[in-house]
């Protein structure tokens, strides 16, 4: 039975298995993967969590958005789509669950709850720790410097920062009004 | 913890001056590595400026500082009385431990303000509940609050929550400088002792001006000037009005304490007229341009001068925007300032710039000071700072440099 091409709310095309093998042979190949930056995230600062899923949702966007585009890296565009909460990727949780089920991430703490806690395991160093030192000095210190930075402004705060500087993601917000959008160079705001 | 066998606070340099600055270094090892003071801590309130811009740099600091003040009303009906309310106390102290994870020390302080210490209210069981709040947020180090006890009885609570916490807590006892220094001594002398055996590594200070309590600062500096103990002085305010505007925090480096934080503060609700105020009064509070309320740290002179003097210097933009990741976006605030006149919004922004800025920048300032402390070159780094050498002679007395 020939399988029609469908595409998904965020733009994922679905082949049959003869498309999808014809498909990746025209593919380049990727320097990362959704499943590198996840891992990358953790690991640069490995002896502490990340807290909460929201907050792990986004600094995956602005690692990709802020960060890894600077670089000359061929990046699996984890297709970020404007969501409940601002920018959300179904690959990015979908990734998280099978890393977890894997044995590269550890999840812990009450579900969908910001004292969730996402851990990276020894598995997941092991797995990971080869293509971060591949990686460009610089980019690994911005991604240390980065991962400190967005912990520190909790989850409200990354939310008020990805809602400012990323407007477009916030059409289907849940909580769009709770930050208010200050704009200067136009007199009063 | 284990009773200190994961750091260790070591005094590495004293150097002082009669009549002009006191001041050390403290090696403090933990976690295989080194931290040296004097240090910024950073507070949570530095923290949330930085999220009301928006903007991601990081505030790198070893030392994170939660510092909450109750009300006389809030202890009586809330803290001593409600579930409900120690619940969210817990939820807040959470909250902010799981941002400042990545400091080596976030270190709780849940004091009452001065004005809530005159009346009577149940002390030890205000401790037991604070003390047990902190253990539920997940804190290894736990702050006992000062409530004005007599020496004798404040001692005997703190030996018995130490006791009592056994090896993986530790306790951090907390005074108010500005009590009379034969009350202080004995806490003094017995916090000294304590630390000899790593059973106590900080002591927490209130801060008050020097000229408020110089008896007591003289009392502290003498017995622990040479305590292997990390001194962290509380509520520290941003800046000396009566001298020069010099920025509290650094003068405060050579006056006493290794590490410091700055106060931080709550705003209850819309402030009720003042019946004395005339309405000329009335006006002029509420029309004072935006460039005499907004203060700006200046890190060549040690000062937190208003924006319309910082102003002056014509990179004013620069010397701020630079220390910033957006420092686009923070430009155009900048140069749109005037928009923040009457509009509480935009005031919050640059006010909250203005704090993050000074975090930045003063924190820089203290990896050059305390290179030279370390060196007992202090003098030759007063000399170049004349606000901080003026303001010295004037809190420690009148030592000369020869200037």
């Amino acid at each position: 039975m020939k399988i029609e091409k469908q595409e998904l709310g965020d733009r994922t095309r679905i082949f049959s298995f003869e498309e999808a093998r014809k498909e990746l042979q025209k593919k380049e190949k990727l320097d990362l993967l959704v499943r590198d930056i996840l891992l990358m995230l953790l690991y640069a600062r490995r002896d502490k969590p990340v807290y909460g899923r929201t907050m792990l949702m986004k600094q995956v966007f602005l690692l990709f958005e802020e960060i890894l585009k600077k670089y000359d890296l061929k990046v699996q565009n984890p297709k970020f789509v404007p969501y409940y909460y601002g920018p959300y990727s179904f690959t990015v949780a979908k990734v998280a669950e099978d890393l977890a089920f894997a044995g590269y991430i550890r999840i812990e703490g009450k579900k969908n709850t910001r004292k969730e806690r996402f851990i990276i395991t020894e598995q997941g160093i092991r797995e990971i720790e080869e293509k971060w030192k591949k990686l460009n000095e610089n980019l690994r210190n911005e991604i240390e410097r980065h991962r400190i930075a967005w912990d520190q402004m909790g989850t409200d705060g990354i939310l008020k920062y990805v809602y400012t500087y990323y407007p477009e993601f916030k059409e289907k917000s849940k909580i769009k009004d709770k930050y208010k959008d200050i704009k200067w160079g136009r007199g009063k705001g | 913890m284990g009773k200190g066998k994961r750091m260790k606070v070591s005094v590495e340099n004293v150097d002082e001056k009669s009549g002009l600055y006191s001041t050390r270094t403290l090696r403090i090892k933990v976690k295989g590595k080194t931290i040296k003071t004097p240090y910024r801590a950073i507070t949570h309130q530095e923290l949330n400026a930085k999220n009301n811009i928006p903007e991601d740099v990081l505030l790198h600091s070893d030392f994170s500082v939660i510092h909450r003040k109750f009300t006389l009303k809030e202890i009586r009906e809330k803290v001593l009385g409600s579930n409900k309310y120690l619940s969210s106390l817990i939820k807040f102290l959470e909250e902010y431990r799981i941002r400042m994870q990545h400091s080596e020390f976030v270190l709780p302080f849940l004091q009452p303000y001065e004005s809530a210490l005159i009346t009577d209210f149940d002390k030890e069981k205000y401790i037991r509940l604070i003390v047990r709040a902190q253990i539920e947020a997940g804190f290894k180090y736990v702050s006992i609050p000062w409530l004005r006890l007599p020496a004798r009885e404040f001692l005997a609570i703190i030996k018995k929550h130490k006791n009592d916490l056994g090896g993986s807590y530790q306790i951090i006892p907390v005074i108010d400088i500005k009590e009379e220094p034969k009350e202080l001594e004995p806490i003094f002398r017995y916090v000294k002792e304590v630390s000899t055996t790593g059973e106590l590594n900080f002591f927490g200070i209130i801060h008050r001006p020097v000229r408020e309590a110089l008896a007591s600062y003289d009392l502290a500096w003498e017995i622990l000037k040479e305590a292997d103990l990390c001194i962290i002085m509380l509520d520290v305010k941003r800046y000396e009005e009566d001298l020069n505007d010099i920025s509290n925090i650094h003068l405060n480096e050579f006056v006493l304490g290794d590490v410091t934080s700055l106060e931080t503060i709550r705003i209850f609700g819309k402030k009720k007229k003042k019946d004395s105020e005339t309405s000329t009064q009335k006006i002029s509070r509420r029309k004072k341009p935006i460039e005499e309320k907004l203060r700006i740290f200046d890190q060549e002179e040690l000062r937190v001068p208003t924006l319309r003097e910082f102003m002056r210097s014509s990179n004013w933009i620069d010397e701020i925007s630079k220390h910033f990741d957006r420092s686009k976006e923070i430009r155009e605030i900048l140069e749109n300032y005037k928009e923040a006149q009457g509009d509480k919004e935009k005031t919050k922004v640059l006010n909250a710039i203005s704090r993050v800025h000074e975090f930045l920048a003063s924190e820089r300032e203290f990896e050059a000071s305390r290179e030279f402390i370390s060196n007992n070159e202090t003098e030759d780094y007063i000399r170049e700072k004349a606000t901080l050498l003026r303001a010295l002679r004037s809190v420690k007395g009148q030592g000369h440099l020869g200037l």
